[in-house]
């Protein structure tokens, strides 16, 4: 009985592979990835802005997204923006504070650059949390196309 | 020493960054946001530059007519 059922199983086995469709070629200048590397490269282009394009060897985005995310959060905290913490009183905060934790280690940079708090009551901290916010949505972006890449869904 | 040194630096960029304008501070945002976009969606170096100054050209340009045609409303 159990042989019978290991014959089948067997069987079913190799014509699902037999009917398989094949598998196609990836195109040229695509490197496919394996799939569990795709949440370590999401974190690690989170964490590090241009780390999860480094990884995959694509050193120019890399340097771009570090430099694109780290010279618009330096220069946000420089302006004295406003920094949104976890504990929002509103929904807004809360998306603050998305946006905000998105640039990854630069979010806990903050504190330590923008020592005197922040200034929204000029019109640069205005700016400098808009840039601080950019800081975070241009990382997730960053991340996004390094977890394709390492999927090979972009080249 | 290093801790003071770092925090005195730190001041004078923090305040030569105050000082930034409207204008200024609009360039320097679209130059960093362009260098991000071009780096991720070009792929050779001559492509990338060319998109990152088109785009930086966009951002300056949209947001200068924006501003102009915003300015009836401030008065």
């Amino acid at each position: 009985m159990t042989d019978a059922i290991g014959d089948a199983l067997a069987e079913n086995a190799g014509r699902e592979t037999a009917s398989a469709p094949e598998p196609q070629p990836s195109p040229a200048g695509v490197n496919r990835h394996p799939v569990w590397l795709a949440p370590l490269i999401l974190i690690a282009a989170w964490a590090v802005p241009g780390l999860g394009h480094a990884l995959l060897r694509r050193w120019v985005r890399a340097t771009g997204f570090f430099v694109a995310v780290g010279g618009l959060a330096i220069v946000g905290y420089l302006m004295r923006g406003e920094v949104f913490g976890p504990h929002a009183h509103e929904s807004f905060g809360t998306l603050g504070f998305l946006a905000d934790a998105a640039a990854g280690g630069f979010y806990f940079l903050a504190h330590a650059i923008e020592t005197a708090g922040p200034d929204i009551s000029r019109a640069t901290g205005n700016y400098g949390t808009r840039f601080v916010a950019a800081a975070g949505l241009v990382n997730l972006i960053g991340a996004i196309d390094a977890v394709e890449t390492a999927l090979g869904r972009r080249q | 020493m290093m801790p003071g040194i770092t925090s005195k630096i730190t001041s004078k960029i923090m305040f030569a960054t105050m000082q930034f304008n409207h204008f200024w501070a609009m360039v320097l945002f679209a130059a960093l946001v362009s260098v991000a976009l071009a780096s991720l969606g070009r792929r050779t170096p001559g492509a990338r530059l060319r998109y990152a100054l088109w785009s930086l050209a966009m951002f300056l340009i949209i947001g200068i007519g924006v501003a102009w045609l915003m300015y009836p409303l401030s008065r």
